[in-house]
C-alpha cells in the first residue's frame, strides 16, 4: 500500500551517536515519529562510521513510519579536509582561512552531485564555491 | 528541553552556505527541509508512497536552528536573531541566489516534540503471543483480534525510554524468548529500556528476572512497567554498564541484549562470567552484514550460534557455549 509523505528533513548526525536532543528531537519528534526509534536504527546502521558527521535524509509518513538514506559528506567538511583547516571563518568577507583550487572544487563536487540534485556538474561546483566562500575560503584558479 | 526554532527561507542552492554560517555556538541542533531532497531520494525510497500535490510542488529551502529556551530571554533571542541576520547578509554576494534569507522564530516546548510519538502509538501484536498495548489502550484491546489463553499482554508506558516493543530488534527478541523453555528460569535482559523483554519473560513464567540499564531514567520507566503489569516482584532492577556491575557469582540460563553491534562486542568478553554453562545468550540489534562480527567475536568466546532469526534487515543471533570450552 502506498503511504503518503508527511515531511522530508535532511539532518547530520554523527555515526553512532544519534539521540533524542536537538536537532532529532525536534525535527522528529513534532512530527510524530518515535525519536529513540530513529536513534536505534541510525546508530546500529552507522555503527562503523562512529565519529563520522552523517548527513541524512529522513522520510516520514503519515502513519509516522519513517525511512532514512545516509548521504555524502556536508560540502563544509569536504572543504576543510581538502585545504586541511580546522575551522571556517567567523567573518567570511574580511577574513579569509584559505583559498581552495577549481580541481578540488571538481572533485567534491562529483562526489556530491549525487545527492546535489544538480542539474549540471557546473551547477554543483558553483554551490560548492558558494559554501567555500561563505566560509572565508577564496576559490582559487 | 523547551526550544526556539529560529527559521531561515533560503534555496536550495544555498543550504549549505546557510548552514556554515550560522554554526554559531548558541545553537544546539540544526536540520534542513530543502524540496531537492525530495527527488535526491533513492528509486526505492519512492517507490511505495504518494506525495500531494502541494508538497511536491515546494520550492526553496529552510533551515532551523535551534536554541535552547532555558539560555536565554525573550531579549536575549531578539539580539541573536540579529546576529544570524548580520552572518546572512555577508553570504548575498557569494555567487549564488541565496532567496530571501527571511529569518523567523517559534517556541516548541519539550513535550511538543518528546511525546508527540504517543498519538500515534497503538496495541499490536509483536509476536506469536505477545501483544503489546500502551497504558491507555488497555480497555481497547479487542482491536488486535481475539486474545487467546497463551498469550501475553504487556502494559508499556514507554516515557522518554527506547522500547514501544514495536521495533523488529525487540520483536525478534519476543519470538526467540517464546522458543526458550524460559517458565522458572533465571532471566537477564541487558540493556532492558522499558523493560519490554524483562518484562515478557516475568509474564512467561521466568522465576527472577534482572534488567539492567546503564541509564537510570529507564530503569525508573521499566520500574513502572513491571508495577503495571503485575511482576514487580520478580524483576530486580540494576544500574550497570552492561554485565560490569553485576554481583559474581551469579549466572542466568537465558541472557537477552538487544543492543548495538559495539555494545554488543562490548559484552561478550564479560558474558561467561554470567551466563550459566549450559544457558543461552540471544543476541538483537544486528543488521545483516554485522553477523560474522558478532559470530567471529563469538566464537573467540568459546560461543556458537544455535539459530539465526530475520526480520527485514535485522537479525538476531542465539548462542550457546562449545562443547571444548568446558562449560
Amino acid at each position: 500500500m502506498a503511504k503518503r509523505v508527511m515531511k522530508i528533513v535532511k539532518l547530520q548526525v554523527i555515526g553512532g551517536k544519534a539521540t533524542p536532543a536537538p536537532p532529532i528531537g525536534p525535527a522528529l519528534g513534532q512530527a510524530g515519529v518515535n525519536i529513540m526509534m530513529f536513534c536505534k536504527e541510525f546508530n546500529a546502521r552507522t555503527a562503523d562510521q562512529a565519529g563520522t558527521v552523517i548527513p541524512v535524509v529522513i522520510t516520514v509518513y503519515e502513519d509516522r513510519s519513517f525511512t532514512f538514506e545516509l548521504k555524502t559528506p556536508p560540502a563544509a567538511v569536504l572543504i576543510k579536509k581538502a585545504i586541511g583547516i580546522e575551522s571556517g571563518s567567523g567573518e567570511p568577507n574580511k577574513k579569509k582561512v584559505g583559498t581552495i583550487s577549481r580541481t578540488k572544487v571538481r572533485e567534491i563536487a562529483e562526489l556530491k552531485m549525487v545527492d546535489l540534485n544538480a542539474a549540471s556538474i557546473e551547477a554543483a561546483m558553483r554551490m560548492v564555491e558558494g559554501t567555500a566562500r561563505s566560509m572565508g575560503v577564496t576559490v582559487g584558479e | 528541553m523547551d526550544l526556539y526554532r529560529i527559521t531561515i527561507e533560503t534555496t536550495s542552492e544555498a543550504v549549505e552556505a546557510v548552514c556554515v554560517v550560522t554554526d554559531l555556538p548558541e545553537i544546539v541542533g540544526q536540520d534542513i527541509e530543502d524540496s531537492a531532497d525530495l527527488e535526491a531520494r533513492s528509486a526505492q525510497a519512492r517507490a511505495s508512497e504518494w506525495i500531494d500535490e502541494a508538497f511536491l510542488n515546494r520550492t526553496g529551502a529552510k533551515v532551523n536552528l535551534y536554541v535552547d529556551q532555558a539560555r536565554f530571554s525573550d531579549e536575549e533571542v531578539k539580539r541573536l536573531v540579529r546576529v544570524i541576520e548580520q552572518k546572512l547578509d555577508g553570504i548575498r554576494a557569494i555567487g549564488l541566489d541565496v532567496g530571501s534569507l527571511l529569518v523567523s522564530v517559534e517556541a516548541i516546548p519539550e513535550a511538543a516534540y518528546l511525546l508527540a510519538y504517543k498519538e500515534h502509538f497503538h496495541t499490536l501484536r509483536v509476536s506469536p503471543r505477545v501483544i503489546i498495548a500502551p497504558s491507555w489502550e488497555m480497555d481497547r484491546l479487542s482491536q488486535v483480534g481475539t486474545i487467546g489463553a497463551n498469550d501475553v499482554v504487556l502494559e508499556i508506558d514507554p516515557g522518554m525510554a527506547f522500547g514501544t516493543g514495536t521495533h523488529e530488534t525487540t520483536q525478534l527478541m519476543l519470538t526467540v524468548m517464546e522458543g526458550h523453555a524460559v517458565r522458572d528460569a533465571r532471566v537477564l535482559d541487558l540493556g532492558t529500556g522499558t523493560g519490554v523483554l524483562a518484562l515478557a519473560a516475568a509474564k512467561f513464567g521466568a522465576h527472577s528476572v534482572t534488567a539492567v540499564d546503564v541509564d537510570e531514567n529507564a530503569l525508573a520507566v521499566a520500574r513502572d512497567n513491571a508495577v503495571k503489569n503485575g511482576v514487580a516482584d520478580r524483576i530486580q532492577m540494576v544500574v550497570s554498564d552492561l554485565a560490569r556491575d553485576l554481583p559474581s557469582g551469579q549466572t542466568y540460563d537465558f541472557v537477552y541484549a538487544n543492543l548495538l553491534l559495539d555494545l554488543l562486542l562490548r559484552l561478550l568478553p564479560d558474558i561467561k562470567r554470567v551466563l550459566a554453562p549450559n544457558g543461552t545468550l540471544s543476541v538483537s540489534g544486528i543488521v545483516h552484514h554485522q553477523v560474522e562480527a558478532v559470530a567471529q567475536a563469538a566464537r573467540e568466546q568459546h560461543l556458537e550460534i544455535i539459530e539465526i532469526h530475520e526480520n527485514a534487515d535485522w537479525r538476531a543471533l542465539v548462542f550457546t557455549f562449545t562443547e571444548e570450552s568446558g562449560g
